[in-house]
């Protein structure tokens, strides 16, 4: 799930720096490697404890929502339904916990769902007002082309280790949460676990997506990518303090529409908002449904040992 | 001192005096100034016929190469981040292109023999293409400050559509002159086209300019 996760959102953070050519695949990498551990070393604890207080897990259910996130974003994916590891994640704690008999938190449900609402909303409004300031601070005020060549340089590179911290503690908690909430792990060494994971993710697996989603989405300017960072980033660290793991690919999206509404509101195409509507209701069910599944499957099995099932 | 002002001094003292940035810039001042200096040289062989100056034209030529060498040169080994690189070749190139033109009327002008009646338009040509490079070269210092190129650009397209005026009585001038032979006439046309072509050049290379300030912005 690590890997995974490591190896398609790193794309996010330094997708566009890479694809242009501004900074090295490998010093890309190496930088999101480092900070992502960091961030979640250092503050994956937040949204860690939210998953596992969500609903308490035996070692094998936890095993069976990973495998049920797992499959549910590969599945939606290959359909190319916007998919979040966190709504996935979600999803097949509940279905889980709602077989088992173990009841789950609502209030911290709604609480979540909640942050996944307000995600692409928090890009948006990031985005639109780190445009305004920093457009106010800097690009009005530098003339000179070489200046402003060394302001692009190094803001993609300090944004995109943001990013990548930011994408270490907020998005750790999809990874190992669910192994603190059946008590394999606790919740250091889960950051540890989690945040290496990804980083191997990012190490080995992520130069394919960096070009693709760097190339693949509408070209921007060298300010409005480094905005897009840094309103991501600024967005899942907000949440991360928040306790809830979110999507930074909504965030993105999120930024990327701000980043148009800054410059002109006729640009915002409201097709791409039904999509991410879609993701949210698509998501947590299909993985919920998944994860039933796979308990009734495991349920059919005469071997393993009482204890597994509570 | 503004706030400003101090701003950008910081800012470039952290960038270092002789970056490859500022070599890049500094070349494409250059070749600007080369250009200006080939169409005055120009000027002065389509009055004077002072044909020694044909060498002259096609030696800045040839240093106007060597600089834009370097200019890639720098921009392929990494100056300037790469968004900004493909604006920056196209600018240099286009403006070589003009140098290049430039030493081709020179050529011609060795072949063919300009009749009486034509001399004063292509002069007059010479002088307002000799005024557009001199604009560009003020357009061009006008961007490094992060200033507004609109007064640059639009004296540039309105000498470009006297040129054009220019232009269209020496071709309709060229219908009543006889020639001896196929190839004088080839060079008297060849001559006549590059001499306006210079100025489409420029032209299209302050649209170039004014793109890049846009894009930054």
């Amino acid at each position: 799930m690590g890997w995974g996760l490591g190896a398609n959102d790193s794309a996010n953070i330094f997708g566009t720096g890479v694809a242009s050519g501004l900074i090295r695949y490998r010093t890309a990498v190496l930088v999101t490697a480092i900070f992502v551990i960091l961030g979640a070393m250092l503050e994956g604890r937040k949204c860690i404890t939210t998953i596992s207080d969500l609903t308490s897990l035996s070692p094998l259910f936890s095993f069976i929502c990973l495998i049920a996130a797992a499959l549910t974003i590969a599945v939606l994916t290959f359909y190319a339904i916007p998919a979040s590891t966190s709504q996935a994640i979600v999803g097949s704690l509940m279905g889980i916990a709602l077989q088992s008999g173990h009841h789950p938190d609502y209030r911290l449900l709604i609480k979540i769902v909640i942050c996944w609402i307000c995600t692409p909303i928090g890009g948006i409004i990031f985005s639109v007002l780190l445009f305004r300031i920093l457009k106010l601070l800097f690009l009005d005020r530098v003339k000179s082309v070489t200046i402003l060549n060394l302001l692009f340089t190094f803001g993609i590179l300090i944004t995109g280790t943001y990013g990548a911290y930011a994408l270490g503690a907020n998005n750790v908690a999809n990874v190992t949460g669910v192994y603190v909430a059946s008590g394999i792990l606790l919740p250091f060494h889960a950051a540890l676990i989690g945040g290496l994971s990804i980083a191997i993710g990012v190490l080995t697996y992520s130069k394919k997506t960096m070009m693709t989603v760097g190339k693949g989405i509408v070209p921007l300017d060298p300010f409005s990518a480094m905005i897009t960072v840094f309103s991501e980033a600024l967005t899942l660290h907000v949440f991360t303090q928040v306790g809830v793991p979110v999507s930074s690919s909504q965030a993105v999206v999120g930024a990327v529409v701000g980043i148009g509404f800054a410059r002109d509101y006729r640009t915002i195409n409201y097709r791409m908002f039904g999509k991410i509507a879609i993701g949210w209701i698509c998501t947590p069910l299909a993985a919920g449904l998944l994860a039933l599944s796979l308990l009734f499957a495991v349920r059919q099995l005469p071997e393993l040992p009482y204890y597994c099932f509570f | 001192m503004s706030k400003k002002h101090g701003l950008e001094i910081m800012l470039k003292r952290l960038l270092g005096k002789d970056s490859r940035e500022e070599r890049v810039v500094d070349g494409i001042r250059n070749h600007l100034r080369l250009l200006y200096d080939q169409c005055c040289l120009l000027v002065k062989l389509l009055k004077d016929e002072d044909v020694v100056l044909i060498e002259r034209i096609m030696d800045i030529e040839r240093e106007g190469d060597i600089i834009r060498r370097r200019v890639f040169s720098e921009l392929f080994e990494g100056a300037f981040i790469p968004y900004m690189r493909p604006h920056l070749y196209r600018f240099v190139e286009m403006c070589d292109r003009a140098m290049d033109t430039v030493e081709d009327v020179a050529k011609y002008y060795e072949l063919a023999q300009v009749p009486s009646n034509l001399k004063e338009p292509a002069v007059s040509i010479a002088e307002m293409t000799s005024s557009m490079a001199e604009l560009l070269l003020i357009a061009y210092d006008t961007f490094q400050k992060g200033k507004d190129l609109r007064d640059q650009m639009l004296a540039i397209r309105v000498y470009e559509k006297r040129i054009d005026d220019v232009d269209h009585t020496i071709r309709l001038e060229m219908k009543n002159i006889s020639v001896t032979s196929f190839w004088e006439g080839w060079w008297l046309g060849e001559l006549c086209r590059s001499l306006s072509l210079v100025s489409d050049i420029i032209e299209d290379a302050m649209d170039v300019l004014s793109l890049i300030q846009v894009s930054l912005r």
